[in-house]
């Protein structure tokens, strides 16, 4: 998960408590919808991650291997924060 | 019998249709089958349908009937959101607002005594044949009266508001009439007291508001208050989930509705029905070149997309407004050596509406996506969506629309004289386009459905 930084996790595993952080890239995150939009504001306002309109499908955002993805095709524009 | 413009129905389109054309001068003739009151479902108005009464001289009488004011639609689901009714004032700023959701019954003869009052003439009766030129341009039609006499009534312009009955296009005088992308969802719904609706007088907890729950994909239902006590609750779900149970509608509405969100089932827990429950299968479907020589269909006569925002009777009002200056042109002379005298209007309709669909489309495909642009990214440009705000005039298609035309790889082609629409139900079920050409060998949507699982069986 080497483009997901770690204050992202962070912010994940506290969106999920009181579920245990999450360990597995491909363990569901289980986070409401509300929580994903939340999690796309943190995204952009704290990471410098921009989202696309384009990008905003719950695939992307169904665990931490389709979130590193989506960030990698981001490459180096997005600006890094981790 | 000769007149301007005949109206075949007396609905909520129809008796716009005519209250506008009268405040032009123009006296028309309302023909209606139905005794008044009589139910019809599509209770809830956008922001835009209110306005619109507002400028027919209606609000005060609104007022008066105390129908329930809705400042806004809640959405409960595995995302819920809020959108309250809005108006845009001189500077095209957005306001809050409010409008009103009502009982079709009385509702729709209030406006249909309005436009007799205001000196429409209505005849009752049903029209079963148009009258058309050689060269195919309607000049009114033939109408049965209740003692079973025949009479032609020939007209300048009709103006098809036959609703679903798609008086033209079952006539061809139309297009052809293809199938919705939304034709295999089955909607129930009832009359019912004792639901517990909000307590509020305004906002988002308002008594009045609109409520929408869904389950999943195409499984929702609504919560529209249409006086103090009574709630109208509608049931909609794939036609396939209601074969599968096994049950009578009344038995699937009753047990099914509670499952589709615990919040629904919380205010349904001791209701009382006041109504039966209604059906209505397969309802969703568009007529090609729905105007032409001599014609006009407007509402549901000529496309009925999905009824989950309560666009219904907004687009009904707001196209008879939007079709009586072209009216006014054709009785004067104009546009009438060309093609189709209402093409202009016919793509300034088909473009707002295709609008709404991208919006339909995309809350079902899209959720999450739905979501976020409700909260964050399109808030303003949904907000008029959901008034009713979806014509060029009002500033369409907005860049949430042009968006939700990329998340739906869609793309919207205007630029041919005659195919600048191909129904999008088309294009997910291209196989069924032909269903409703003029002589297809298949009569209705059900026999198509029984033979297309007839061959998969073989």
């Amino acid at each position: 998960m080497q483009h997901v930084p770690q204050k992202l996790i962070d912010y994940i595993n506290e969106s999920r408590a009181p579920l245990p952080p999450v360990t597995d890239p491909d363990q569901p995150l289980q986070i409401d919808s509300l929580g994903l939009i939340r999690l796309v504001s943190f995204m952009e306002s704290d990471c410098g991650i921009r989202v696309e309109d384009e990008e905003l499908v719950a695939e992307n955002f169904a665990n931490l291997r389709s979130l590193d993805n989506l960030i990698a095709t981001k490459s180096q524009g997005a600006g890094s924060s981790s | 019998m000769k007149t301007d413009v005949l109206i075949i129905g007396g609905g909520p389109g129809g008796s716009a249709a005519a209250q506008f054309l009268l405040k032009e001068g123009v006296q028309p003739i309302i023909v209606e089958q139905e005794e008044f009151p009589r139910f019809h479902i599509g209770e809830s108005m956008t922001g835009e349908a209110g306005a619109l009464l507002r400028r027919l001289g209606l609000g005060q009488e609104m007022e008066r009937r105390a129908y329930p004011v809705k400042h806004g639609v809640r959405v409960f689901g595995s995302s819920s959101w809020y959108i309250p009714v809005s108006r845009r004032d001189e500077n095209w700023e957005l306001q809050l607002g409010s409008t009103w959701s009502v009982r079709r019954s009385d509702f729709d003869a209030l406006m249909l005594q309005e436009a007799e009052r205001r000196g429409a003439r209505m005849i009752r009766g049903s029209a079963i044949k148009p009258l058309q030129a050689e060269d195919g341009t309607v000049r009114g039609a033939t109408i049965r009266k209740p003692d079973g006499t025949l009479e032609d009534i020939e007209a300048e312009v009709t103006l098809d508001c036959s609703g679903m009955a798609t008086f033209l296009a079952n006539q061809r005088v139309t297009g052809p009439k293809y199938v919705g992308s939304y034709d295999k969802q089955i909607a129930f719904f009832a009359h019912v007291k004792g639901a517990i609706r909000d307590a509020g007088n305004e906002g988002e907890t308002a008594k009045g508001n609109t409520l929408i729950f869904y389950k999943k994909k195409y499984h929702w239902a609504w919560f529209i208050p249409v006086d103090s006590e009574v709630v109208s609750i509608g049931l909609v779900v794939p036609t396939a989930e209601f074969t599968a149970h096994k049950q009578s509608s009344d038995e699937f509405f009753r047990s099914y509705m509670p499952t589709i969100n615990p919040e629904l089932a919380r205010r349904t827990t001791d209701i009382e029905y006041v109504e039966a429950v209604h059906v209505i299968p397969n309802y969703s479907f568009q007529v090609r070149r729905f105007c032409g020589k001599g014609f006009i269909c407007i509402g549901d006569a000529h496309r009925f997309i999905d009824p989950i925002f309560s666009f219904g009777l907004s687009a009904t009002l707001r196209e008879a407004e939007f079709a009586v200056p072209y009216v006014l042109d054709y009785l004067q002379g104009k546009n009438r050596e060309k093609e189709n005298p209402f093409d202009e209007y016919q793509r300034f309709i088909e473009k707002g509406t295709d609008n709404l669909e991208d919006m339909v489309d995309l809350f079902w495909e899209q959720p999450f996506a739905f979501a976020t642009f409700v909260h964050q990214r399109y808030r303003g440009e949904l907000i008029d969506a959901f008034a009713g705000r979806v014509y060029e005039c009002e500033r369409q298609p907005s860049p949430a629309i042009l968006t939700f035309r990329k998340l739906l790889k869609r793309e919207r082609d205007y630029d041919h004289p005659d195919d600048y629409s191909v129904p999008i139900g088309s294009r997910y079920h291209p196989e069924r386009a032909p269903l409703w050409e003029p002589n297809s060998p298949v009569g209705t949507t059900e026999e198509w459905i029984k033979e297309a699982s007839a061959e998969e069986v073989a």
